[in-house]
């Protein structure tokens, strides 16, 4: 992503950031608030259009005009609210929206192939070492880790270039923290650029292998994360004398 | 935890179900006139209209919407075919469905367009069409009373036959209950108005057209509403401006009763089915035990109250164990 920029009235939320984001990476983007995560994320899912900038994927230019389109280009969201529904079963979650129905008559009347469903699930979610009892509970049941490692792999399950995380610590004890870690790092072991937005500074330096650090809406700064301090990035997140 | 036999007795109609069992078995111990079957009959066939609405309404309440108008079109298109039938000396069973789909799919359309593409309040919106529809009925009756000798003989035959000794009427809700179920459970669109009661942004974010699938369910109940006009006229060979009057609300009861949770996201038109017989069954047994008409109606509130209660009261305790879960071992 290249100087990208936009609006909303007065509000100059990105005014020209770029940012590279390499396969099997993981990249995590703080700031202050209002320093443009949010719109940035929302502008590399397809859910915000941006008012100019360029963005490619392997050198070739994208419109992500939709969170369609984005997904049809291989990059999928994991939203704050994780945007599972509780009532329905693991199973069904990992495919909701892409359900698989059975071949012939069966599929004609819109029937689910639930066998097959569960298996694919199962391994979506070995692949990235989550270990549920069952793929056929209600989401409703699991933990607050678990269900953030559950929509974590349904991102990974569909994309091919990049997920993007929306603080997925958020509100988690340690030990549920530990299973997101592990799996997003297993994610990004599969090949996919992983980008984060966080607030959590120590998990961030743990986890992500650079940091960037968005203010007034440009990347002011960028870090090898075992090459950093939390005291050298929250100075530049305050705009304080940046020494990169 | 993933066997089979728990997997049934997690399912949210077994208590309903349970219910319904112990209940008719206290009936039949209390009041020796009801073991002979003919009790049971008359239950199945005063829950059969209730169940049969209840299947239409069930994927409302699914997505989290409601439709209390189909009271006023069963009302309508019993009439309307009784009428017909009346100034004609008779109609054809293709005739009275097509009455039935047309009028329906109208009024569900009606409902269908406000609610979906116009993002207005279901509840208000098919309050406006449940008074929209009995005033151009109680206009169309105006005195007019069909009664059994102006109606063709069909109607007569299904409204009392019976099929290995189960009264036609509830054959045919159940028939139509048990489909609903299979649709909303095993095939892509019921799957879609769980995942849309369930979380509705989440719904849209993955793809599913909400406004789509509300559309439809919203005509989808209509016409099953016209078509309960239809058993209605079979249930009584009897139809005047007062046809249908009150029973929208039997029929949220039912479906909630039946474990249709009002909040959305759970619950089948099976459970419903069985939410209508045990509304049916407890008003039939506060009456084998003499009690007034009047505390029958104030019992079937007070069991809806219990039921969505109750509802509340599991859902509390489940969070409660998701929270206490987050920091236990994984």
């Amino acid at each position: 992503m290249r100087d990208a920029r936009k609006e909303y009235g007065h509000v100059r939320a990105l005014q020209g950031a770029s940012l590279t984001l390499h396969r099997g990476e993981i990249l995590a983007l703080v700031g202050d608030n209002g320093a443009g995560k949010s719109t940035l994320l929302k502008s590399l899912c397809g859910a915000v259009r941006l008012d100019s900038g360029l963005i490619e994927i392997d050198g070739q230019p994208v419109d992500l005009s939709s969170i369609e389109t984005a997904k049809d280009l291989g990059i999928e969201a994991v939203y704050q609210d994780l945007s599972l529904a509780p009532d329905l079963t693991v199973a069904d979650n990992v495919f909701l929206g892409r359900e698989i129905v059975y071949q012939g008559i069966r599929g004609r009347l819109g029937m689910l192939d639930r066998p097959t469903m569960a298996t694919e699930s199962n391994e979506a979610l070995q692949a990235l070492g989550i270990n549920l009892k069952s793929v056929s509970i209600s989401v409703e049941r699991l933990s607050g880790g678990q269900r953030q490692a559950v929509a974590i792999a349904r991102a990974v399950r569909w994309a091919t270039v990049a997920i993007l995380l929306d603080e997925p610590t958020a509100a988690l004890g340690t030990r549920q923290t530990r299973i997101v870690l592990d799996t997003i790092r297993n994610a990004a072991a599969r090949g996919l650029g992983v980008l984060i937005i966080s607030h959590d500074m120590p998990r961030m330096l743990e986890l992500a292998d650079r940091i960037i650090v968005l203010r007034h809406g440009r990347d002011v700064a960028q870090y090898r994360a075992g090459e950093t301090s939390i005291n050298q990035i929250v100075g530049a997140m305050l705009g304080e004398t940046v020494q990169a | 935890m993933s066997g089979g036999l728990s997997r049934v007795a997690r399912l949210r109609e077994v208590p309903v179900l349970s219910a319904l069992i112990v209940l008719l078995l206290l009936t039949a111990i209390l009041n020796p006139a009801f073991r002979g079957g003919e009790g049971l009959k008359a239950i199945l066939i005063e829950s059969a209209l209730i169940a049969f609405l209840a299947a239409g309404q069930a994927n409302l309440i699914i997505m989290r919407h409601i439709d209390l108008s189909v009271s006023s079109t069963a009302g309508l298109v019993s009439f309307l075919i009784g009428n017909t039938s009346m100034n004609n000396m008779g109609i054809s069973v293709p005739q009275s469905l097509m009455i039935a789909v047309a009028v329906g799919a109208a009024v569900g359309i009606v409902n269908g367009a406000l609610v979906a593409y116009l993002k207005l309040p279901s509840l208000v919106v098919t309050i406006g069409t449940l008074y929209l529809v009995r005033g151009i009925f109680n206009y169309l009756a105006g005195g007019v009373t069909v009664t059994a000798d102006a109606l063709p003989g069909w109607v007569a035959a299904i409204g009392s036959g019976s099929i290995l000794g189960v009264p036609d009427l509830f054959v045919i809700a159940l028939i139509l209950c048990v489909l609903m179920t299979i649709v909303q459970t095993s095939t892509r669109w019921g799957r879609d108005l769980y995942a849309i009661g369930s979380n509705p942004p989440a719904a849209a974010r993955v793809g599913i057209p909400v406004a789509h699938r509300e559309f439809a369910a919203f005509v989808l109940n209509g016409i099953i509403a016209g078509l309960a006009g239809m058993l209605l006229l079979f249930r009584f060979s009897f139809a005047d401006a007062t046809a249908g009057l009150g029973i929208e609300l039997y029929v949220v009861a039912a479906c909630v009763i039946g474990g249709v949770a009002i909040a959305g996201g759970v619950g089948t038109a099976m459970g419903a089915l069985i939410g209508a017989v045990l509304l049916q069954a407890i008003t039939f047994a506060l009456g084998a035990l003499g009690v007034s008409q009047f505390w029958q109606q104030a019992v079937a509130g007070a069991l809806l109250v219990l039921a969505i209660a109750f509802d509340r009261i599991v859902a509390l305790r489940s969070t409660q164990r998701i929270n206490r879960l987050a920091e236990a071992p994984v």
